[in-house]
């Protein structure tokens, strides 16, 4: 949905997060912030989680559960073959494919969760608020109607703590 | 952001951010340098060599090689065990160093995952040719088939060998590119052309470097770093285990898994920073790719190359000490005074000793000189392992 959007273009990652800290002090809500490069105390101040680490490991779980299921199924019931006398299920021998399974079973699942949950695939129709934000400008997006009344007072803020330029602009992001 | 206390600038010059990106995008935006085109001319030649000489093994057969009834694996395993060897580092270079938070791997890590996905669809040939008739070489994919349905045999090395080179190539080449993804949005962005903006974009995913996207990214990075780590071990160690289940004097020991792990990272950061000497001076980028990066690597290497040294010395200890006659002989009689004494002395002296003799980088002269040195030695050391106990094996009992 288009809505207009007003957007704090800064060069620093300091005066960034001077300007995140301010900001929220202030109480205005902040919509998204693009960065070149990730910044750890930028994910924190958006007060985001994850719970990819625990997707992964769920992936880990049923994926070498599902490889021991297919060796079993595979070696002992379907065809099982006599090597040299050892017996069918010879779990030692099937540990070194499980765990290369396993660790491919986690890779493509987390990648796959990736692309999902971030919404990342090619030919996404996307809308970036400051294409300088991929090369070397740290870029705050906020949205209008919700700072509706204090407007000029975050356009003081920003200037403030260091901003190369606020503007707005119509933009249709995800939120 | 890019300056430590502990190690000092991490890239000289003192750059701005847009500088960064415009030094690193240079090279795509500048017309291809005659120097390129006598280096891709070449390897083209080489490549084409390449060709024929498996279009010969194929049709003529694996007697080309030298294999036999007696000789299971010749050449290939050479050449395979160097690729993936090689191909290791690339990985142990960009996941170990982004586990243990060493923030100078950035300026190598991409250069170090690009040979590692080059280097193992190289590896990914040899075992293809090995099995003798490449064109059912699909027999090895454990899929429900027509042929009972018959499954293949879980419990060879072989077969662990087709898994680990296949996972490991989808997972390197997903981690090289995952890894690039911002990259290409930082290029979409920065291109003035229609069909570059394009391109790019196709790549880039829609990247637009949120805060949402990062947050995930860096927890998708941590995932694959602490799972690849376990692959980096676990796939050579399975490569060694070709060599270990045989029962060719010299081969069969338990020893293998670490040492091939460690040779193969030996190896390959020799090779990582051979390539990286190249391209820093071609590409001028040696206020990103500095002395001070590369002297870490060497110190790697030097560390690495202590523990070969260690593992080469265990091997002859147990040699004489399991008492066998055969593993004597292999040590004792035919490499350490026999007919392989020169290139086994050479081994000893020149891969720890030449490391610890010339520790620090000077100029680029002595840095490809060293590592050259390194990588030939570290393939003749494959090399003549396999060779004296495969394609010679009567000779010697």
């Amino acid at each position: 949905m288009n809505k207009t959007r007003i957007i704090g273009v800064f060069d620093e990652e300091n005066t960034l997060m001077a300007a995140v800290n301010q900001v929220k002090k202030e109480g205005i809500e902040i919509n998204e912030i693009y960065t070149p490069y990730p910044i750890h105390e930028v994910i924190e101040a958006m007060g985001k989680k994850t719970r990819f680490t625990f997707a992964a490991f769920l992936f880990g779980f049923f994926g070498s559960a599902g490889v021991l299921a297919f060796l079993y199924y595979t070696s002992v019931i379907d065809w099982p073959i006599n090597y040299g006398g050892k017996p069918t299920n010879a779990f030692p021998s099937f540990i070194v494919v499980t765990i290369i399974l396993t660790i491919l079973t986690v890779t493509l699942a987390s990648l796959f969760t990736f692309s999902a949950r971030s919404a990342i695939f090619p030919g996404k129709v996307y809308d970036l608020p400051d294409k300088r934000s991929t090369d070397d400008k740290f870029v705050i997006v906020f949205d209008k109607p919700t700072v509706q009344s204090g407007t000029d007072k975050l356009n003081a803020i920003l200037h403030e703590q260091g901003a190369l330029e606020v503007y707005e602009k119509e933009l249709n992001l995800k939120n | 952001m890019y300056k430590t206390d502990v190690r000092g600038p991490l890239i000289l010059g003192d750059k701005n951010y847009r500088q960064i990106s415009d030094d690193i995008i240079a090279p795509i935006n500048q017309p291809i340098p005659g120097w390129w085109k006598v280096a891709f001319f070449i390897a083209l030649l080489m490549t084409i060599f390449g060709v024929l000489a498996l279009y010969q093994t194929v049709a003529v057969g694996l007697g080309t090689w030298g294999v036999n009834n007696s000789v299971g694996w010749g050449w290939e395993i050479i050449n395979f065990v160097w690729w993936i060897g090689i191909g290791h580092a690339g990985t142990a270079f960009s996941i170990f160093l982004l586990i243990l938070r060493q923030k100078w791997r950035t300026s190598i890590n991409r250069a170090a995952e690009a040979m590692t996905v080059v280097a193992v669809m190289c590896a990914a040939i040899f075992p293809a040719i090995h099995m003798g008739r490449v064109w059912l070489a699909f027999f090895i994919f454990p899929y429900p088939n027509t042929r009972g349905p018959l499954w293949v045999n879980f419990n060879s090395p072989l077969f662990w060998d087709f898994i680990a080179i296949s996972a490991y190539l989808l997972i390197s080449a997903s981690f090289w590119y995952f890894g690039m993804v911002p990259d290409f949005a930082t290029i979409r962005d920065k291109a003035t052309s229609k069909i570059k903006k394009a391109v790019y974009g196709f790549f880039a995913f829609g990247w637009t470097g949120s805060s949402r996207e990062w947050l995930r990214y860096e927890a998708l990075s941590y995932v694959l770093g602490g799972i690849a780590a376990v692959l980096v071990v676990s796939v050579h160690s399975i490569v060694s285990t070709d060599f270990a289940v045989s029962v060719i004097p010299g081969w069969h020991t338990t020893v293998f898994p670490p040492y091939f792990v460690v040779g193969a990272i030996f190896s390959g950061f020799a090779m990582v920073m051979t390539l990286m000497i190249i391209i820093r001076k071609m590409y001028k980028f040696q206020d990103y790719v500095t002395n001070s990066h590369l002297n870490a690597v060497a110190k790697i290497l030097v560390f690495v190359s202590l523990i070969m040294g260690t593992a080469y010395a265990t091997e002859i200890f147990i040699a004489w000490y399991s008492g066998s006659e055969y593993e004597m002989f292999t040590f004792f009689k035919n490499r350490i005074t026999g007919d392989y004494s020169f290139q086994f002395w050479s081994m000893v002296i020149c891969i720890p000793v030449k490391r610890l003799s010339s520790f620090k980088l000077d100029d680029l002269q002595s840095d490809l000189g060293r590592n050259r040195y390194l990588c030939r030695y570290t393939w003749f050391i494959y090399d003549w392992r396999t060779v004296v106990l495969q394609v010679y094996p009567n000779d010697s009992h």
